[in-house]
């Protein structure tokens, strides 16, 4: 890798950071008329996690500001199963990412709370964490932490709005004590969505799946296949020259059945590259090229019959 | 914190940050290489997706897919001591070469703090070598050329794809491109080192630039003279296959230095 470097930049993170600086300074003053926001009283020092990566697995890349804590998992757990980030309280993110489903909803399209049909299909959440290359079918969110955002106020998912959902949470019982416990905030107004999708996707960076009965054949070569289970193995991978190729690895490939990549995988019949219903990848880079492409999902079913690391 | 403190800390940021930068910069006794790396076809610029004439029954072909892993980059000096430039870099014109004048300028690649000193030949290796080779996708960090996004490994065959040559070719002048065609090399004993007798001059403290061009037309030229048959075979991706061994053997002279 090559670098450029510059005093410019040195000199500009360094302004940068003695603003963010002084910011924390001034905002250390407690805010007015609210007797019970003060949670100072609440001990913060939260517990470094580190996640049980299988081997033969890539490394698990975490941004820099958002460290795993025990404290940061168990509160990205509970909002992600919590309806109130709908707008009628009635729909979580699990509703559309089912455990059981290897954190899919196993349908075609998913339904939102409005009951409105989504435009596309949910995703597995199974090894998540390892997608460097955008998220989502088109892979219009760069981190985890971006995508946790979306869903909250997406009209065909939990259609709600952030304030109002840290409202709620401001309001709750517990939560400003989780939120306290996991990031060390003194006020219950300190709840913002952005520390709320922080522990989302820190819980969703543990959601690592590797115990599947794919992974005990072969990936640890614990046990034998049946000839059905080998011969689809050799279908795939091309592993046996005898064996004609599917050529499914050139997609699915990895230890972890997709490199993450955009792939038109020709499901949609179409005249020419403009004609896509859904132009996929090409609506998020702006090259025809990409027009129809979408990325490489692993497979659910991995996740179903597998238990999850936390 | 308080005020002090923090103007200590930025100034401790600041001279840090300045020290690092001032290593990489060249001082007198070493200067910076720019390989401009550039893809053609018969002499023209390869543009993506832009016919070209191909010297079999009057065909034609365009390219969506150019690439190739460019490894063990070295300067030798005249004691025939090598200075090595980089491990891997994915040399790529898919993205670049859309556009005319980003296919005329090439990809570079720059390689910083090269001791001063005439080094007379240079060394390119295209795929990756066999030590390499044994590694995995998933022991690289996201972003790197032979991470797992970077979607060139064949589990398969236990390799990296070192080259893909890909695209659409119209077989007989109709000027229907319908037969996609796809080549990609790799698997050990295909990894090729290519020499250049070209004299590279470094200076204290300057940049000295050098061309790599890529004659894709020449990838699929036999021995003969001929050029190899899209149609009878427009695909390889198994190691072994002939079209594999022809594109690796030929980018001994597909590459020239400019
Ligand atoms: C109504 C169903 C629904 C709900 C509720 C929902 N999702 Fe999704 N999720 C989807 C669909 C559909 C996609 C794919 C959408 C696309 O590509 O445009 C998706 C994609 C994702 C992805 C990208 C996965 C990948 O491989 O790129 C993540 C991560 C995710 N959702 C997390 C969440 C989180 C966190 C929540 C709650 C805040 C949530 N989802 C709520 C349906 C839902
Ligand atoms: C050219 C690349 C490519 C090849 C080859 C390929 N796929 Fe896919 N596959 C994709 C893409 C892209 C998607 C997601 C978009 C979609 O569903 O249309 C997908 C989706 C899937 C899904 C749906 C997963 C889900 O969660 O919705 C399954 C199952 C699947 N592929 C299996 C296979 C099998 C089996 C083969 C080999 C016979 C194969 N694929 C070959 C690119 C490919």
């Amino acid at each position: 890798m090559h670098f450029l470097c510059s005093r410019a930049i040195a000199l500009s993170v360094s302004v940068g950071l003695a603003v963010l600086l002084l910011g924390s300074c001034e905002r250390d003053d407690p805010k007015p008329d609210c007797m019970d926001c003060d949670l100072t009283g609440i001990p913060y020092s939260p517990t470094p996690h580190s996640v049980l990566i299988p081997a033969d697995f890539p490394q698990l890349e975490i941004p820099a500001d958002n460290p795993l804590t025990v404290e940061g998992i168990a509160l990205g757990r509970r909002l992600f199963y919590d309806p109130r980030l709908s707008a009628d309280s009635t729909m979580s993110c699990a509703s559309c990412h089912l455990p059981e489903f290897g954190f899919t909803d196993g349908k075609a399209f998913s339904l939102g709370v409005d009951g409105l049909l989504g435009k596309r299909s949910s995703m597995s959440l199974a090894n998540i964490g390892f997608a460097y290359h955008g998220l989502f079918w088109d892979g219009r969110a760069a981190t985890l932490e971006d995508q946790a955002l979306m869903p909250v106020e997406d009209p065909l998912e939990l259609h709600e709005d952030w304030a109002n959902v840290v409202d709620k949470l401001i309001r709750s019982a517990e939560y400003p004590t989780w939120f306290r416990q996991a990031f060390g905030i003194k006020d219950k107004r300190d709840i913002t969505k952005e520390l709320a999708v922080k522990a989302i996707a820190q819980f969703e960076r543990t959601l690592i799946s590797a115990n599947s009965r794919y992974d005990a054949l072969f990936i640890r070569f614990e046990d034998f296949p049946t000839e059905e289970e080998q011969l689809g193995y050799d279908l795939f991978f091309d592993f046996e020259p005898s064996v004609p190729d599917a050529e499914c690895g050139h997609c699915h490939g990895s230890v972890l059945l997709t490199t993450n990549n955009y792939f038109n995988n020709a499901i949609d019949s179409v005249g020419n590259l403009n004609e896509f219903a859904d132009p996929g990848r090409g609506k998020v880079t702006g090259n025809y090229l990409d027009n129809g492409r979408f990325r490489a999902p692993t497979f659910a079913q991995r996740g179903a019959d597998s238990s999850v690391y936390a | 914190m308080t005020m002090r403190s923090i103007t200590i800390a930025i100034l401790a940021l600041v001279l840090m940050t300045g020290a690092s930068c001032e290593k990489k910069n060249d001082g007198p006794s070493s200067g910076t290489l720019e390989l401009r790396c550039k893809a053609t076809f018969g002499g023209e610029d390869l543009i993506i997706g832009k016919a070209f004439a191909y010297p079999l029954n009057n065909s034609a072909l365009k390219f969506y897919l150019v690439d190739y892993l460019l490894s063990n980059v070295r300067l030798v000096d005249g004691q025939g001591k090598d200075y090595v430039l980089n491990e891997v870099d994915i040399i790529d014109f898919s993205q670049t070469n859309t556009d005319p004048a980003k296919a005329a300028a090439g990809i570079t690649l720059r390689f910083e703090g090269i001791p001063v000193g005439t080094y007379p030949s240079l060394v390119v290796g295209v795929g990756v070598d066999t030590v390499v080779n044994r590694t995995k996708p998933q022991d690289y960090p996201s972003g790197h050329p032979l991470s797992i996004g970077a979607n060139r490994y064949w589990d398969a065959w236990s390799s990296f794809i070192f080259t893909k040559t890909q695209g659409l070719a119209d077989i007989n002048g109709t000027g229907v491109f319908s037969l996609p065609f796809s080549y990609h090399t790799g698997g050990d004993g295909l990894y090729r080192e290519i020499t250049f007798q070209h004299s590279t001059v470094i200076k204290g403290g300057q940049v000295t630039t050098a061309g790599l061009d890529l004659d894709v037309r020449a990838l699929l030229q036999q021995q003969d003279g001929n050029y190899w048959d899209i149609e009878a075979q427009p695909n390889a991706h198994t190691p072994g296959e002939p079209a594999m061994l022809l594109i690796m053997d030929n980018y001994q002279h597909a590459f020239s230095m400019f």
